[in-house]
């Protein structure tokens, strides 16, 4: 696969995490909207989100979903965007260092799942996935972005 | 990821090639998740371990079953309405369903709750089926705590006659915030109706539970009786006093669940007649409040 299809990808799962973060946002603010999502021993969204951890400083984590995935759509369109081969580096750092803050915040919110709450949420790990998903491409495709490999081989 | 193994064209820009400088990084991201999973499972564990020993959920054996359905009717007729607490009318409009609809929401954590429902069981229990009932208890840290009862969470009830909908809005298990686990989300119906009567001038504070409707007409807002009857009983114990009603709690609960047979017969069309045509309940029938507040 070459950069632009890792791109197109990338733009796909963060837009794909904009929507499940927004229907788990609306969950919290209007309780007359279905959940859709089990209730079982291990799989139950509506513990998980209805439980302290999937508040933050007063604010549905899922909020912070929002904003993070609108940021990483943003940096994954304007790659991209770029024409040809060699991303710009500020570009690609910044979407570097924006999936690692991702993978750091999934794995606090699994530690809170699966260590405070005791359920999953298939939802949250829905979304989960996606960050690592666009955290794994970004990684997978450095080469391709720095133009590194290229030049020297 | 395929890598692209095409030999590059002499004229040609050169194929891209995959960096391998930061594909530690994954291996660094998975280890990190691995360790995340074990610890949070590790600690869930613990944590589980704790409250279970503390609050164990156990289903109700067939035996204590057999006796909070079992209550022979000579000991309907000798509790009679001693002590039980009348209902409010909060509507005086027949309901249209085909089934009397019982609804009740409570939550674990409340002990007036765990009283309740040990009317609310026996008298449905006249009227149809329980299944999947396991013990429970109100909260330790509450008011009468640990009072013994059972959880309609995870429940079903089968009844030509009756509609029964058991919410357990919480758990009795506290968060370290302090508030009690979510449970079940009562329908928009349910939140409807529990606003409107929940509420004075039907009761005199506003969302106390348990809350009771039966038929959309009558209300129990609160415990018919004081949990403080219960207190430092088991299941069992209780249970096991019910055919005789040899003791005050039993009585209490046997009494409260002839009015609560009352008011299901009222809106039921008194069915079934084995239940609904004794003199007790045709009485009780009789004295159900007339004028809603």
């Amino acid at each position: 696969m070459g950069r632009r299809g890792y791109d197109r990808w990338r733009v796909t799962l963060a837009g794909a995490g904009v929507l499940i973060s927004g229907y788990l946002t609306l969950l919290h603010f209007d309780r007359h909207i279905p959940l859709v999502c089990s209730a079982g021993a291990l799989v139950n969204c509506e513990q998980v989100l209805s439980s302290p951890s999937s508040m933050v400083l007063g604010v549905p984590v899922a909020a912070y979903g929002i904003a993070w995935f609108v940021v990483a759509f943003v940096l994954a369109w304007a790659s991209l965007r770029v024409q040809g081969a060699v991303e710009p580096p500020r570009l690609r750092t910044a979407a570097l260092w924006w999936t690692g803050v991702g993978v750091v915040s999934v794995l606090w919110l699994v530690y809170q799942e699966l260590g405070v709450v005791g359920k999953l949420c298939a939802w949250c790990t829905a979304i989960h996935g996606i960050v690592l998903a666009l955290f794994v491409l970004q990684v997978l495709s450095d080469g391709l972005r720095t133009g590194r490999d290229v030049a020297s081989g | 990821m395929a890598r692209n193994a095409s030999r590059p064209k002499r004229g040609a820009a050169p194929p891209p090639k995959r960096g391998k400088s930061l594909n530690w990084l994954l291996v660094v991201v998975t280890l990190a998740l691995v360790v995340t999973v074990v610890i949070a499972v590790k600690r869930n564990r613990a944590q589980t371990g704790a409250s279970t020993a503390a609050l164990p959920q156990t289903p109700v054996p067939p035996a204590v079953m057999a006796q909070l359905a079992g209550v022979p009717a000579a000991t309907w007729e000798q509790v009679g309405l001693t002590g039980a607490t009348p209902p409010v009318l909060v509507s005086d409009t027949a309901s249209r369903t085909p089934k009397a609809v019982v609804l009740y929401m409570g939550a674990g954590f409340c002990p007036y709750c765990a009283a309740a429902r040990w009317s609310l069981i026996t008298a449905l229990a006249r009227f149809g089926t329980f299944s999947g009932l396991t013990y429970d208890w109100s909260s330790m840290s509450d008011v009468y705590p640990g009072t013994s009862t059972f959880s309609f969470h995870g429940s079903t009830y089968t009844s030509q006659y009756v509609d029964f909908q058991g919410v357990e809005l919480q758990g009795n298990v506290r968060f370290s915030n302090g508030e009690y686990a979510p449970l079940e989300h009562p329908t928009a119906e349910q939140e409807r109706l529990i606003t409107e009567y929940d509420a004075p001038p039907y009761t005199r504070d506003t969302g106390g539970l348990p809350f009771l409707l039966v038929g959309g007409r009558y209300m129990w807002a609160g415990s018919p009786f004081s949990p403080q009857l219960l207190a430092q009983r088991s299941q069992e114990s209780v249970a096991s006093t019910l055919a005789s009603a040899s003791d005050d709690a039993a009585r209490a609960i046997l009494a409260n669940a002839n009015e609560l047979t009352a008011m299901i017969c009222a809106v039921d069309g008194n069915q079934p007649a084995s239940v609904c045509n004794t003199p007790l309940i045709e009485q009780a029938i009789k004295a159900l409040p007339t004028k809603v507040p």
